[in-house]
């Protein structure tokens, strides 16, 4: 055969499987609730084929026409095998049933299993709310974000500190999106609890890099959360009550199949409980916090289908009718699917979010002190994913975000007197577009690529100011002030193209080595300068005179699994470069302040290290290790000498260990052990005497560079369930737990202080240094869980 | 002072486990700068300027003092003040005749130390200082976070224009209230720059400034944001104009005495600010802390009964 003639034949060969290619495409759902199932597999083994069901449980798979044998799998289900005649495209809607066999060990070769190598995605965490439910929780409250803290590369300042760290990024440097619409403070009471409510959430997918294009606007992380669309078969009741929330969720189909709900709240009741007890002086008091998650959703055809959900959470906290304050998120967003195709799946999404805060200090009528602030934003979005065959899905889309800021409303009243002051308000927009695709090159190599632009417009109205730096480190001058900007009049303008892309090399069945890079845009910026993240910190856009942040992120990874899936390891080694970081000149005055660019420093970061993760997947003894050796710094010009210093998040070494037995039917036990080397700190060199005071001095002006003591602590739980839990309707289970078993007292931080005798004067004024536990004791809980 | 977490800490330690107690840390030595403690007013009465060393954080033992220097203040008149060191105690003092002050408000003054040929200055402007309405103080029965007894709120109206700053100080039986969390300073009529409270009665939480912190180490006040007076007890008020530079000292020294007060919303440790500058110096050892400040006084007082 001539050259000619065999190019003719594979061009033939090709058009002919062309002509004769099917789509074999549908939703994957849970048998018993009628819940779509995230990330299932698809597979065909004789054609080494597959794909995953997306965020809404839909699949679509292209290949030549044939009859195969499909495998369904999703982790902790039974595996359905199921012979498909495919001559014409053909839609096919798959209900898994619960793995109910316990105890014995099912071997089951599916695809599912060895995802975590096969697939291109890398230091991405994904947890089941089933295992999240099982760990050891503060109080018996089962905690979302307390939950993702026990992965690797993920990290807190310290217990009740709000929000999490992710490779050695801010804390508002993490995406964390309900739905789909971020949510600004993911807190109740600090950060004890979060704000998810977990009988309503059904999968939490946590992006430590490789952050896929249809992503953007935080630099560090995407926490995407997705709620639960709420049983399609028949009513479903569940609740639990703990020490500090009491939980109901209500779900049902409105038309089977077609049509559900599910409705959950939680209210916390120490107010309740203590009402009795307080006298009339106290009547006007309120501790407590609440949310509220709504979701419903529509079949309106086999190729459309509309969500809305929503949340409302609030936490007040009043110490009489006059003071006080209450911080809360409200979010709402509505969605609707459509298949343009057997391959052409869409999604369109509005969703508002909207966080606020109010204080008062109040005396009495005639005098007072209040203020309040607020971000809210509206957006639209777009997504289309074009599953063009096995080897290729092509990911497009769009989304615009207005904001509006309200720094700080402050009205204080003296004497009667009124004094208004409003920092004006500020807005902006940001728009994003993308494209991704995910391709199999072949059996071996795989690779996720794609490119954001991203665009923000900060804009009237309003004023712009211009600063000048007089010294670096101190408070800038304000030397201009813009004529005013009308509505919609862009006053700064900025444009990043992000780049993104990740490779996976299956060096052979059960190993494979994957590569990734991601640039990330970020133009909000939490103010916020102490160290923990408070509930009363604001957002602001960028600005002329505040840049956005931007990362860049190189990781590479070796994953491999033992012994047929049965441990899932995986080792990563991350570097990350951060420009524009946000800092604060000392005594920088964040609150109700028009000029707050003049507080701001700007700076860059570097964060660099190793995680390593262990887990066994299966057997009565399961469970993971995750372990990190990371660095997190710092250089900012006039702080430390301009020399580099270690963040406040930085922990050399951060080790977790989660593990759950199943002793029997009606006993299971889990632990959780944590150790990490003690955060950053600066300690006092000298004391400076002034008028009688005593004020720490730091020789040389060096920061964060002493370390509080490690921190560690082991928690246990043991549920109990009765014997014929399985058999009954109305199901009930005990969870005991105690956390901080040894009763260590962590520090959070060490503080230095004067003692607090009071020295009579001319007699020396003795100093001391303290250590503040924020939980210094052991704490035991029981909870009490229902369904039905 | 007030601190902008309060509310909130508050709520912390009640809700939470959270637990203090004093541990021992060693710290690393200290260069020993030089500490100018120069605080003046338009009083006629011997005015006193300190020069100390910093001492590591810990010793309570006196500062290392630092005596053998010339020091002097002049105005932008002309007329210079010459401050004598007492008994080599490191203490400069300026004894004024019957009825002599430094000046009046709105005279500029410059400090000048001389310490073994090192040259140090500064420079304070006398600011504007309103009269003292009115000191009340009322008896309040005992409710629950209030002990029982007498209440002082001091009345005083701030001049119209932003930008006044002052310092209110407390004595009780003639003692200076000189714990951290009882410093009490005034931007305009209100707490920081910025908050556009202007030209008004002090706002309620400082006109409520001048009572006691209580005193942890007496079992009887523990559970108590403030202390109240009893009969028979002496109230001193003064409220001190101070310049930007001072009231910006005062707040940094009040965070940073009081980050264990704000708990997990702690601001970073820094040192504070200085307006001692040092002309020839080059040995970290011979930089200069501490602060020049020139006041106007107003004051009252009165037995309680």
């Amino acid at each position: 055969m001539n050259k000619k003639t065999y190019l003719l034949a594979v061009l033939l060969c090709i058009g002919a499987s062309l002509f004769s290619q099917s789509t074999l495409s549908g939703y994957i759902k849970d048998a018993d609730s009628g819940e779509t199932l995230i990330g299932a597999t698809v597979y065909i083994p004789s054609l080494a084929a597959g794909t995953t069901s997306n965020e809404y449980g839909f699949y679509s798979l292209t290949v030549a026409s044939g009859t195969y044998e499909v495998e369904y799998a999703y982790l902790g289900f039974d595996t359905k095998k199921m012979e498909i005649v495919l001559t014409e495209n053909l839609t096919k809607d798959v209900e898994l049933g619960e793995d109910v066999v316990e105890l014995v060990e099912v071997v089951v070769t599916s695809e599912a299993e060895d995802k975590n190598i096969t697939n291109t995605e890398m230091s991405v965490n994904k947890l089941d709310i089933r295992t999240i439910t099982k760990m050891p929780a503060l109080l018996g409250e089962v905690d979302v974000i307390r939950s993702i803290q026990l992965l690797p590369g993920v990290s807190t300042v310290g217990e009740g500190a709000t929000g999490f760290n992710v490779r050695g990024g801010g804390v508002d440097q993490n995406l964390v999106l309900l739905d789909e619409a971020p949510v600004y403070n993911s807190s109740h009471l600090f950060g004890f609890f979060s704000v998810f409510n977990p009988d309503a959430v059904k999968d939490v997918k946590l992006f430590k890099g490789g952050i896929p294009a249809r992503y953007g606007g935080r630099l560090s992380s995407i926490l995407d959360v997705r709620m639960k669309e709420g049983n399609s078969k028949k009513l479903a009741v569940s609740g639990g009550v703990g020490f500090i929330f009491s939980r109901l969720s209500v779900e049902a189909p409105i038309i089977k199949d077609k049509a559900s709900f599910i409705i959950a709240g939680r209210r916390s009741y120490i107010d309740i409980l203590s009402k009795p007890f307080l006298n009339d002086d106290l009547a006007d008091t309120a501790l407590n916090f609440y949310d509220l998650t709504l979701k419903t959703n529509y079949k309106i055809s086999d190729k459309d289908r509309v969500y809305l959900s929503g949340y409302l959470g609030r936490d007040n906290f009043r110490f009489s009718e006059n003071a006080g304050f209450d911080w809360g998120n409200r979010t709402a967003t509505l969605r609707w699917n459509h298949l343009f195709s057997d391959k052409l799946f869409s999604n369109f999404t509005t969703y508002y979010s909207n966080y606020d805060y109010q204080i008062k200090f109040g005396a009495d009528n005639g005098d007072s002190f209040d203020w309040d602030a607020q971000i809210v934003n509206y957006s639209l979005k777009a997504d289309v994913s074009y599953f063009l065959n096995p080897k290729n899905l092509i990911t497009f889309g769009g989304q615009g975000i207005m904001y509006e800021f309200s720094p700080g409303n402050a009205v204080s009243l003296a004497q009667g007197e009124e004094t208004e002051f409003s920092v004006p308000k500020k807005y902006a927009l940001e728009a994003g577009v993308f494209v991704e695709n995910e391709q199999t090159i072949n059996d071996k190599l795989s690779m996720q690529y794609g490119l954001r632009l991203s665009y923000f417009n900060y804009m009237g109205e309003g004023f712009a100011y211009t600063f000048e730096e007089i010294l670096p480190g101190e408070r800038k001058l304000l030397t201009g002030v813009s004529e005013k900007f009308d509505q919609w009049q862009s006053i700064e303008n900025y444009i990043n193209l992000e780049p993104r892309a990740s490779i996976k090399y299956q060096l052979n069945s059960t190993a494979s080595t994957k590569l990734s890079y991601n640039r990330m845009a970020q133009y909000l910026h939490l103010i916020s300068n102490s160290t923990a993240a408070s509930p009363l910190d604001v957002w602001l856009p960028s600005t002329n005179n505040l840049k956005p942040q931007i990362a860049d992120q190189f990781a590479i990874g070796y994953f491999q699994n033992f012994k047929k899936n049965k441990y899932v390891t995986s080792l990563e080694l991350y570097y990350k470069n951060f420009q524009n970081q946000v800092d604060y000149i000392d005594g920088a005055d964040l609150f109700v302040n028009e000029l707050i660019e003049a507080e701001l420093l700007s700076g860059q970061g570097r964060a660099y290290g190793l995680e390593l993760q262990v887990e066994k997947k299966k057997g009565q003894f399961s469970g993971w290790v995750s372990y990190t050796l990371s660095r997190s710094e710092r250089k900012v010009l006039a702080l430390n000498n301009d020399d580099w210093y270690a963040s406040r998040f930085d922990q050399t070494h951060n080790l977790s260990a989660t593990m759950f037995y199943e002793l029997n039917k009606s006993w299971t036990f889990s632990t959780n052990f944590v150790f990490n080397t003690g955060t950053p700190a600066t300690f006092p060199t000298g004391r400076i005497e002034q008028q009688g005071y005593v004020i720490p001095e730091v020789s040389n002006n060096v920061r964060n560079n002493v370390r509080i003591p490690p921190y560690h602590r082991l928690d246990v739980s043991a549920t109990f369930r009765g014997k014929k839990y399985d058999q009954k309707r109305w199901k009930s289970e005990w969870v005991f737990s105690a956390y901080n078993v040894y009763n260590r007292r962590n520090p959070f931080s060490i503080f230095f202080q004067q003692e607090e005798q009071r020295a009579a004067s001319g007699d020396p004024i003795r100093t001391q240094a303290i250590r503040l536990s924020v939980i210094g004791s052991i704490i035991p809980s029981v909870a009490y869980n229902f369904k039905f | 002072m007030y601190n902008k977490y309060s509310l909130i800490v508050a709520l912390f330690i009640a809700i939470i486990f959270s637990c203090q107690d004093p541990i021992d840390v060693e710290l690393s030595p200290t260069n020993g700068q030089v500490n100018v403690d120069a605080w003046l007013t338009d009083q006629s009465e011997t005015q006193v300027i300190k020069l100390r060393r910093v001492s590591p954080y810990f010793d309570s033992s006196p500062s290392p003092i630092i005596t053998g220097a010339t020091v002097t203040v002049v105005d932008d008149l002309g007329n210079t003040f010459e401050f004598e060191e007492t008994n080599q105690t490191g203490n400069y003092t300026w004894t004024p005749t019957a009825g002599e002050t430094l000046g009046e408000v709105g005279r500029q003054f410059f400090l000048n130390i001389d310490i073994n040929g090192k040259q140090y200055i500064s420079s304070s402007t006398m600011n504007r200082i309103m009269p003292i309405d009115s000191l009340v103080s009322t008896f309040l029965e005992e409710e629950f976070g209030q002990a029982e007894g007498y209440y002082a709120e001091l009345f005083a109206r701030d001049f119209p224009g932003v930008g006044d700053t002052y310092w209110i100080k407390t004595f009780k039986n003639g003692e200076f209230l000189n714990k951290a969390r009882e410093i009490s300073i005034v931007y305009d009529a209100a707490f920081t720059a910025g908050g556009g409270v202007d030209g008004v009665t002090f706002i309620a939480p400082i006109r409520q400034s001048v009572n006691r912190s209580p005193d942890l180490d007496d079992e009887s006040e523990d559970s108590f944001d403030v202390a109240p007076w009893a009969a028979g007890d002496s109230i001193r008020v003064e409220i001190h104009s101070i310049n930007q530079g001072a009231f910006s000292f005062l707040e940094e020294s009040f965070t940073q005495m009081t980050l264990g007060d704000a708990a997990l919303f702690a601001e970073p440790p820094a040192n504070v600010p200085t307006n001692i500058i040092p002309v020839n110096v080059d040995d970290p050892a011979d930089e200069a802390v501490g602060f020049f400040n020139v006041s106007a006084v107003s004051q009252t007082g009165y037995i309680i009964q």
